[in-house]
């Protein structure tokens, strides 16, 4: 049986990178939804681009940021952070290559809660803080776990910026896509296969949850 | 009673205007806030709930001052206690009918208020458990009205509370209410462009017309101004 340390690695990113995301994803999220002004656009526009900027651009630009001759690599190294060929490395490249994943649909939702469940909560008393938690996050879950799903689902597939900023270090930042390409190239098609396999189970199992969820979304829109 | 007299710039139809009012609510009256689409109705609720900030305006509430620009003081919507019923969906989707009404009973209020017997007094007993998308429009209505009974509002505003509605619940609507502010003595304000609603409902009337009203009119009143406009055209 093939090495499943490739695809812990994988779940492990995939998991670490969609909560740390949805915690700075839904104060972005919201900030972005509220805020008018002209220069939204450009601040959308860098939001959406790790969408279409190739993911060897972003994993070369990340290196040359995280090179000791840089000052920011420069600044880490001399405080014994290292980034460059680490699984901190892959999971910063990660956090910036899934953030559109996991903000735009948190955006879309708080744009389309009414405005009056804000304004009836606080007529009842209530903080803005604890509306937020108590009526306007329940009310936007679904947008929560799609957005969830997607940033896992798009981390578990990554492999040109983790290749880039991560190299293909075996128990380190050897990912299952990583996996499948290092068997490819030596000839060990079924350890190819068995990691081609989960990914493939794996995504089957996301598109579905994500299918399910905009089913039930729909359900609930109609009150 | 609650005074108001304030001025806002707002967005219509026709680009920008202010709107302009000056009206004393009677505690234990159900008002009507009468006036074609845009002319700055719902400007007003917001207003009185604390949700918009007018330019320039005063607003007391009892003794209290809720508002006044001049002196830069403006009482918070939390602290100002008032229920705010919509048109649709007033209330929030994800909770139970009895979640509804257990967040808003206030801290200080929790052992006042008795649930089961609020909802048998808005003859909805057993429907506890239901989400808002199982009731029909005037059973959301009655629990939003619930729900402002067990906030202990001073002030119930309903913006355009029937027009979701069909006739035959809009009329048990109206006994409904009738009953409620004769028993809690309630000052309710109710915006709406039916003259019905008035008709059936209202002790008085704030006309807003051209953006502008100088104080509420007797039904009476008010009737006789709608005959003649009838007449004239």
């Amino acid at each position: 049986m093939p090495d499943l340390t490739p695809i812990f690695l994988s779940l492990k990113l995939a998991l670490l990178t969609s909560f740390v995301l949805l915690v700075i994803g839904l104060p972005i999220a919201y900030g972005l939804s509220i805020w008018k002004s002209k220069a939204k656009i450009f601040v959308e526009s860098l939001v959406s681009l790790p969408i279409i900027l190739p993911p060897t651009v972003i994993g070369f630009y990340l290196l040359i940021i995280f090179s000791p001759e840089n000052l920011i690599g420069e600044t880490l190294e001399n405080l014994g952070i290292h980034i460059p060929f680490t699984f901190s490395g892959i999971l910063i490249a990660s956090l910036i290559y899934s953030f559109p994943f996991m903000v735009q649909p948190l955006q879309k939702a708080f744009e389309q809660i009414p405005q009056h469940y804000w304004n009836v909560s606080y007529t009842l008393g209530k903080s803005k803080f604890e509306t937020l938690v108590k009526i306007v996050l329940p009310n936007m879950k679904y947008a929560i776990l799609t957005g969830f799903i997607l940033t896992f689902a798009h981390t578990m597939g990554e492999f040109g910026v983790i290749l880039m900023i991560g190299g293909n270090i075996p128990g380190v930042t050897k990912v299952a896509s990583l996996a499948i390409y290092s068997d490819l190239e030596a000839l060990n098609y079924s350890a190819a296969h068995f990691y081609s396999l989960i990914l493939l189970t794996i995504s089957i199992v996301i598109i579905f949850l994500v299918n399910l969820l905009n089913k039930d979304k729909k359900v609930d829109a109609s009150y | 009673m609650l005074h108001i007299n304030f001025k806002k710039q707002i967005k219509s139809v026709s680009g920008e205007t202010s709107i302009e009012v000056e009206a004393n609510f009677k505690n234990t009256a159900i008002t009507g806030i009468y006036g074609n689409s845009g002319e700055g109705k719902s400007t007003l609720f917001n207003v009185i709930a604390g949700l918009n900030l007018p330019e320039y305006g005063t607003l007391y509430y009892k003794d209290l001052i809720w508002l006044d620009t001049e002196n830069k003081i403006n009482l918070s919507t939390q602290k100002r206690n008032t229920g705010y019923i919509f048109q649709t969906n007033s209330l929030f989707p994800h909770f139970t009918v009895k979640e509804n009404i257990l967040y808003a009973i206030q801290k200080e209020n929790q052992d006042e208020v008795n649930i089961s017997e609020l909802l048998n007094q808005v003859d909805m007993m057993g429907m506890e458990d239901r989400y808002p998308h199982q009731l029909s429009g005037g059973q959301v209505q009655r629990i939003a009205i619930a729900r402002a009974l067990a906030q202990k509002a001073q002030i119930i505003l309903m913006d355009e509370p029937f027009s979701a509605l069909d006739l035959e619940i809009k009329q048990k609507l109206y006994s409904f209410i009738k009953v409620f502010k004769k028993k809690y003595n309630l000052m309710i304000l109710i915006v709406t462009h039916d003259i019905n609603d008035i008709f059936y409902l209202c002790d008085e009337v704030l006309w807003i017309k051209n953006h502008k009203s100088t104080g509420t009119i007797p039904i009476n009143q008010f009737k006789e101004e709608i005959e003649l406009k009838l007449r004239d055209l």
